[in-house]
């Protein structure tokens, strides 16, 4: 039923169809966004017309955007593939602050370090919470409960010990302080743009891990669990060992996220880096992305975040930008529940380019 | 009213000072029925984006500056934006009457402009709504409250080399961890204000023939609570209280429990350092339990500072001892700014906002220094400033070499037929403390 | 437990406060009936805030976040009823309630009912979004001014013990609406139509119930009593557009604690929850009863995930 007009676009999507299908398209599709994070600081410059997209969107609104594509790919790992629904990913952001700035403010021990200390404690606390919530079957909503909760717990727990900074947390010291001044080393800069690539660095880290699972047999197995979990089991997967390692990654790279907010907004208290909202503006970009894709936690957060942003800029009376933001985060959820990664073929559905039925699974992106 | 010490031409006036009010004016209007819109009109609404809006402030340094502008960056919206809001207009409200006076006279009766965003209380937005007040032109900026907010906004102060007079923010931290070259604090640290307290209340108590040898403090369980008590735990017993009893809330939580413990414990004066509400909460529970202590106090405690929490908590606040900064009551323009604000805004003022007025006065005295615009010339006469015409409760404003005010000082209230009138220092009270 | 003891170490208490906060051997008997009167006074309010989260968890499997967004909508409403008519708001709560009925019908509509078959982090979201916008109206609406009830609450007392009237009144209201709740739910055919639909929304189908019409119901009833305990809340302590928050995440706890879908399981969950906070903000420094409150949750998610009052686990 495809229309005269539409048909030299209809043979552009099919062809998009086709190229989805090669093996090396998502890693191609994720070269291209890469290669075009890589080039956007120096974008916001050039001026078109008198217009530069720098007046609309600002380094440091890029840098927050990255940082929550960032966390929405951790998550990903444990609550996309294994369908383990985290909603208490604060503890691993929070775990990964503190370990931070804990070390570097009272034993001038290098951030760097720090970060994977944080990231360790991190993996182990994601393993407690495995360990407790798996071995006495908890899921759904339980599970999303009992993770919130464990988060919680460490927000009231370090806001009520002096030793660890109590609710005033801490301050990141001065890098002449613990090594020889400003720089990666330190990972402390005095300007916005070595952030931005050290967030960008942690981007590629993570979305190459989330490939690389997400090609693999463990990943295969990871999948099989979130489908169905007692089928899973059932042909002989050790589903507990793999839910726990998927607990274990996602929390491990989760933390270095807070490790950069420490980093990057200086200061860390309880309730900045453990707050409730934490856990949603984790998981938000995956879901409006695409759950369990690759490429999905990104472009979530490329619409999600900017979304927010330009509604808060563009509208003068303060609340109406959450409003605005609210009303589309219903709307995604409500017309793309399965997310923004689904668009293509939605398009090409709505315009009636598909040819058969059977089309439908041929290029699925839900499941690139 | 003379914002500076300098002798210029009282005879300049503006033209478009009296535009400028009504500007304001119709602007405030609309504040009293929705309470955050004042910015609009003027604001980010017409600077936003390519920052040339107010044209005028483009050519900073140079002769014909017809507009300063003043950014202010504070949570409009959130569970802070009920000070905040209020924190807002008190910097409205000062180059208001700043530009109904004449604007700033040493540049030829400029108007001083204050741009206004919401930073909803955020860190990551304390950044971001900092960049987008010096896009939109902003000549110095102003703020945030949230001391974790004001950390990240004064970050881009810095690096935008415009200076930042902050309006209150009490973490000590924020000054005293990093040498910044931007930034100035006119309000005393909680650390200073709790000292001051701990030493004074019990003192002007014992004066008064009350026995002041033990305390129980109330404090809410965030940062700024925590903070006030571990000084407290330190200074008071310096002083010969000692403390008994601490019990916490929680931010939106009730002070049942909390009272009982009080009550168990029965000190001789119970020291409350909450948002307002939690002070609120903390009278309502003593009058539901028929409970009061022979001295109730205040520290870095905003309630007791204002008329209009104390008009609704009523008659238990009477008597009541306060340390905060405050407004200075020995002089008539301070009853005038507080007629005007509740005039324009329909709101009181209290010890938070107060200080936000006066560090609108401390950024508007320096641009009236500076005779400029320009930001690193505002930025060169901050660190030189005496300001001594300011209404806060202090000696003349003048800054360290770290930024913070060499002369901060937090004052004793005493709360009287539900107004909250200094009783201490001497150079600044109104009235003798009753008991 | 082991993080009182880290506190006791680190919180740089003089000796004089550990003795007052921990070590008294016993209160005086009208300290601990006074603690144990706020204990049900707070379980009281605690439970009538989890009545709709139940509802709604219970029978759709839905986690509603607008939750307390819901409760703040309906204070409001009275408010606004009783400062313009200057009538006492008490009258207007029942009005609260009904219109919230109707907001619940109309946002399950629009939002959870055409994504009822969709995963659950899904309704999350929208539960969410749903969350912001009605917060944000009510802030601009009202400003973020904190507001009170035009009513003049006092205390009874006899013996050095007293009970807050507004916190009394909570109480009444929480345990009527779960006598009729409960009478509802058993005795009524829709409201065994409910419970059929919570126990097994498929067999429920299959009995011929009209489970779309069942979630409408579900949905606004969980919203009406969202609204009820809202409508109740300023009887006890001012209020502003932001206090949603502070109640929903216990209002979870409780919900878990009591079991899904539990009206009595509700109360008993509030009850457990407000004797931990009473008794924990009397014994133990700062709060660190909320760090006793989220070990309580997560070993009854361990050990009895059906709550302390469910049945057989979904």
């Amino acid at each position: 039923m495809s229309s005269e007009t539409g048909s030299s676009l209809s043979t552009v999507w099919h062809r998009y169809k086709q190229f989805r299908n090669e093996s090396y398209a998502t890693p191609l599709l994720l070269g291209i966004i890469f290669g075009i994070l890589i080039v956007l600081p120096a974008l916001l410059e050039v001026s078109i017309a008198g217009y530069s997209l720098g007046t609309r969107v600002s380094l440091g609104m890029l840098i927050v955007t990255l940082v929550w594509a960032y966390t929405a790919q951790s998550w990903n790992i444990m609550s996309g593939f294994t369908g383990q629904f985290s909603f208490g990913h604060a503890a691993f952001f929070g775990l990964g602050a503190y370990g931070t700035i804990l070390l570097v403010s009272n034993y001038s021990i290098n951030p760097w370090i720090g970060m994977l200390v944080g990231a360790v404690l991190a993996a182990l606390y994601g393993l407690l919470i495995g360990v407790l919530c798996f071995r006495y079957d908890l899921r759904g909503h339980y599970f999303a409960l009992a993770t919130l909760a464990f988060a919680e717990l460490l927000r009231f727990i370090i806001n009520n010990i002096g030793a660890l900074g109590g609710a005033s947390g801490f301050i990141k010291p001065l890098p002449r302080e613990y090594a020889d001044g400003p720089g990666l080393l330190a990972f402390q800069f005095s300007t916005d743009l070595p952030y931005y690539y050290v967030i960008l660095a942690f981007l590629l880290i993570v979305t190459t891990v989330a490939f690389v699972i997400r090609n693999s047999r463990f990943g295969l197995y990871l999948f099989a669990i979130r489908e169905d979990e007692n089928a899973a089991a059932a042909v002989g997967i050790p589903t507990f060992k793999y839910k726990l390692s998927a607990v274990a990654i996602s929390a491990f790279f989760t933390a270095w996220a807070g490790a950069f907010w420490a980093m990057y907004f200086d200061t860390i208290r309880p309730d900045t880096v453990f707050d409730l909202l934490i856990n949603v503006e984790i998981l938000l970009p995956a879901i409006v992305g695409g759950l369990g894709t690759v490429i999905g936690p990104i472009l979530g957060s490329f619409i999600v975040t900017p979304l927010s942003e330009i509604a808060r800029q563009s509208l003068d009376l303060p609340g109406t930008d959450r409003i605005v933001y609210g009303l589309l985060l219903v709307l995604i959820v409500l017309y793309s529940p399965k997310g923004v990664v689904s668009w293509p073929k939605r398009l090409a559905d709505l315009l009636g380019w598909q040819d058969s039925p059977t089309d439908e699974d041929a290029v699925d992106e839900t499941h690139n | 009213m003379s914002t500076h010490t300098m002798n210029m031409d009282p005879t300049v006036t503006n033209p478009s000072s009296r535009r400028s009010f009504i500007k304001y004016g119709g602007a405030a209007g609309i504040v009293g029925l929705a309470g955050c819109l004042t910015d609009d009109g003027n604001g980010n609404g017409n600077g936003n984006g390519d920052g040339n809006g107010n044209g005028a402030t483009v050519g900073d340094s140079d002769d014909s500056v017809d507009t300063v502008v003043i950014g202010s960056n504070h949570p409009l919206t959130g569970d802070l934006s009920f000070t905040g809001t209020r924190m807002d207009n008190a910097i409205k409200l000062a180059a208001m009457l700043k530009n109904e006076q004449g604007g700033i006279e040493s540049l030829d009766g400029a108007e001083v402009e204050v741009i206004s965003e919401d930073n909803q209380g955020e860190q990551e937005l304390g950044s971001e709504v900092a960049q987008e007040l010096v896009n939109d032109g902003a000549d110095v900026l102003t703020g945030c409250f949230s001391s974790p907010v004001t950390n990240a906004a004064t970050r881009v102060a810095e690096r935008e080399q415009i200076p930042f007079v902050i309006s209150v923010s009490i973490d000590d931290d924020i000054l005293q961890e990093t040498p910044l070259d931007y930034v100035y604090r006119p309000q005393p640290s909680a650390d200073r204000m709790s000292r001051d307290h701990a030493e004074i209340m019990p003192q002007v108590a014992r004066d008064a023939g009350i026995e002041v040898e033990t305390a129980g403090l109330f404090y809410i369980d965030i940062s700024f609570g925590q903070s006030v008590r571990d000084t407290l735990r330190d200074a008071l017993p310096e002083n010969g209280v000692e403390i008994v009893q601490e019990t916490s809330i929680d931010f939106g939580g009730t002070a049942d429990t909390q009272v009982t413990s009080l009550r168990e414990a029965d000190p001789d004066v119970i020291i409350a350092t909450t948002y307002e509400a939690g002070t609120v909460e903390l009278l309502r529970a003593m009058d539901n339990q028929d409970y009061r202590p022979p001295v109730l106090a205040g520290c870095a405690n905003a309630a007791l500072n204002d008329t209009g929490e104390l008009a609704e908590i009523g008659e238990i606040a009477n008597g009541a001892l306060a340390t905060n900064f405050g407004l200075n009551p020995t002089l008539d323009e301070t009853a005038e700014v507080r007629e005007r604000f509740s005039e324009e805004f329909d709101q009181t003022m209290d010890a938070n906002v107060g200080m936000s007025y006066a560090s609108a006065q401390v950024i508007i005295a320096a641009i009236e220094e500076a005779g400029s615009g320009d930001p690193e010339d505002i930025n060169n006469t901050l660190k030189e400033i005496e300001v001594t015409d300011h209404i806060a409760a202090m000696p003349p404003v003048t800054f360290r070499d770290d930024g913070e005010n060499e002369n901060a000082l937090g004052v004793l209230f005493q709360v009287q037929d539900l107004v909250d009138r200094v009783i201490s220092p001497e150079e600044f009270a109104e009235a003798e403390p009753t008991f | 437990m082991v993080s009182t003891s880290i506190l006791a170490v680190s919180s740089h208490l003089s000796p004089g406060i550990v003795a007052t906060a921990v070590g008294v051997p016993l209160q005086s008997g009208t300290t601990i009936v006074q603690l144990l009167v706020f204990a049900l006074l707070l379980g009281g309010i605690y439970g009538l805030v989890a009545l709709g989260l139940t509802m709604i968890f219970g029978v759709m499997d839905v986690i509603n976040f607008a939750h307390g967004a819901l409760m703040v909508l309906a204070m409001y409403i009275v408010w606004s009823l009783s400062s313009a008519s200057g009538l006492t708001p008490l009258v207007f709560i029942p009005i609260a309630v009904v219109a919230l009925f109707g907001v619940g019908i109309l946002i399950h509509h629009f939002t959870i009912a055409p994504i009822m078959e969709a995963p659950q982090e899904n309704q999350l979201i929208v539960t969410f979004g749903v969350m912001l916008i009605l917060i944000s109206s009510i802030e601009i609406a009202f400003s973020p001014n904190p507001r009170s009830y035009n009513i003049d609450l006092g205390s009874v007392g006899a013996a050095g013990v007293f009970i807050p009237e507004g916190q009394l009144y909570a109480l009444v209201i929480s345990i009527t609406a779960v006598i009729g709740m409960w009478l509802f739910l058993q005795r009524t055919q829709l409201g065994r139509a409910i419970r059929g639909t919570a126990d097994n929304r498929s067999g429920a189908k299959f009995v011929g119930i009209n489970i779309k019409r069942i979630d409408y119901l579900t949905f606004g009833l969980g919203a009406a009593l969202a609204g009820l305990a809202g409508a109740a809340i300023p009887l006890i302590q001012r209020f502003d557009p932001y206090i949603g928050d502070v109640y929903l995440i216990n209002a979870f706890v409780i919900v878990v604690l009591g079991g899904l879908g539990s009206f009595p399981g509700a109360l008993l969950g509030g009850m457990i929850i407000g004797f931990v906070q009473v008794f924990g903000q009397f014994y133990l420094p700062g709060s660190v009863y909320q760090v006793m409150i989220f070990m309580i949750f997560i070993l009854v998610l361990l050990l009895r995930p059906e709550g302390l009052l469910g049945g057989k686990r979904t």
